[in-house]
């Protein structure tokens, strides 16, 4: 009895994590491209503080940021894909538009809707360039360049449309203060590249 | 080797788990180091409530305007640490920021909104070098960076929630009571770093 109790202990403990794996081939690498404007941090700032600025901004905000946004981030999804850099440090050109977005947002300032489609254009092209893959088949990169233009689409409009509806006082300050926080962190990262 | 010992023995086998040797390396790492920096000194933690707790006193726009304000001049500062452009008395200015925040919020002192902003920054310059300086060492900088602004700003929050007891009269008589912990802590700092 003592035995089977022990065993039975010790079977119990036994058991690990489970580790389940992509059912179909391929969606792996679209769903580490879907995750990738979320895991890469400089990428999940700047995409955060533009989506509070055009949120702020409302309905007429979205109209002249999206198409550009998104036409943009696809052409540099495409130069990624085929290896092509812009030649900069794209981390701190990302880092300067988004200290440059953070004290927009905590000054809540209203823009000319051309800001908007400029900015919207140039952080486009600057996420996806800087989305490259290696090592990956022709398939898979496609696969995985999708899942990042999908990831970044999906996060901008979502978090935009949730700063939209934010109508309260307390919200709006809230968002003011969520800006604060972004440009103040870029700012750092930023000085750090100055040393 | 008894049967019971042996059992035991597998057991203890079984039920070892990984080792956290190391701390988190990456981006957890930044940004639990970075998170971690505020809340583990004493004076920074007093400061920053003292800020969020004068806010509340102030009332609107301050109660929002205040941590707006720091978290932006702190980054000064803490990009000043950064670049390694000394900062004389860090820590005697930190320590006096609780000290002076914490007596404002005790003799609910209400100075015009410029005023209250021009002292608050000058502290968060101080509270700014200090984080700065570990920075450059931190396993992901902007994860640290994310990390300590967070958490400061959180701690604004904790004072703020705290301040708006003031809405009821004996609230007002704990918030000022706050104040006087946060004062009586900030001479002691005061009294170390000299």
């Amino acid at each position: 009895m003592l035995r089977r109790g022990a065993l039975g202990l010790i079977a119990f403990c036994l058991p690990q994590l489970a580790l389940a794996h992509s059912p179909i081939e391929g969606v792996a690498k679209f769903y580490g491209g879907l995750l990738h404007p979320v895991l890469v941090p400089s990428h999940a700032l700047a995409l955060l503080v533009f989506a509070l600025l055009v949120g702020q901004g409302g309905v007429r905000a979205m109209r002249f940021s999206y198409p550009p946004f998104l036409a943009a981030l696809a052409m540099g999804l495409v130069l990624a894909g085929v290896d092509v850099s812009i030649g900069l440090s794209a981390e701190s050109v990302l880092l300067s538009v988004t200290f440059v977005c953070g004290v927009l947002v905590a000054l809540q300032v209203p823009l000319p809707v051309v800001l908007y489609a400029i900015m919207g254009a140039g952080l486009g092209l600057l996420i996806g360039v800087d989305s490259c893959v290696t090592d990956y088949t022709r398939q898979e990169t496609f696969a995985a360049l999708l899942g990042t233009w999908l990831g970044a689409a999906i996060g901008l409009v979502a978090i935009a449309g949730v700063v939209e509806l934010l109508v309260q006082p307390w919200q709006r300050v809230a968002v003011r203060v969520l800006g604060s926080w972004v440009t103040a962190s870029a700012l750092l990262v930023l000085a750090l590249a100055l040393r | 080797m008894s049967l019971r010992q042996f059992h035991l023995t597998i057991l203890l086998l079984v039920l070892s788990v990984t080792a956290s040797a190391h701390e988190g390396a990456g981006i957890v790492g930044g940004f639990s180091s970075g998170f971690m920096h505020p809340l583990l000194g004493w004076d920074h933690v007093a400061a920053m409530v003292a800020v969020g707790l004068w806010g509340a006193i102030l009332g609107y726009p301050a109660i929002w305007v205040l941590p707006v304000a720091f978290p932006l001049v702190m980054a000064v500062g803490g990009a000043l640490g950064v670049i390694g452009i000394p900062l004389p008395g860090v820590e005697i200015g930190i320590a006096a920021s609780a000290l002076v925040l914490g007596s404002m919020v005790l003799l609910a002192v209400r100075p015009p909104l410029g005023v209250a902003v021009v002292l608050v920054g000058i502290f968060a310059i101080f509270h700014g070098h200090a984080h700065g300086t570990e920075l450059p060492h931190a396993a992901n900088p902007l994860a640290y960076a994310l990390g300590f602004v967070i958490a400061t700003g959180l701690l604004h929050l904790c004072g703020i929630t705290f301040g708006l007891l003031t809405r009821w009269p004996s609230g007002k008589t704990l918030v000022r009571a706050g104040g006087v912990v946060i004062a009586l802590a900030g001479a002691v700092f005061l009294v170390r770093a000299v």
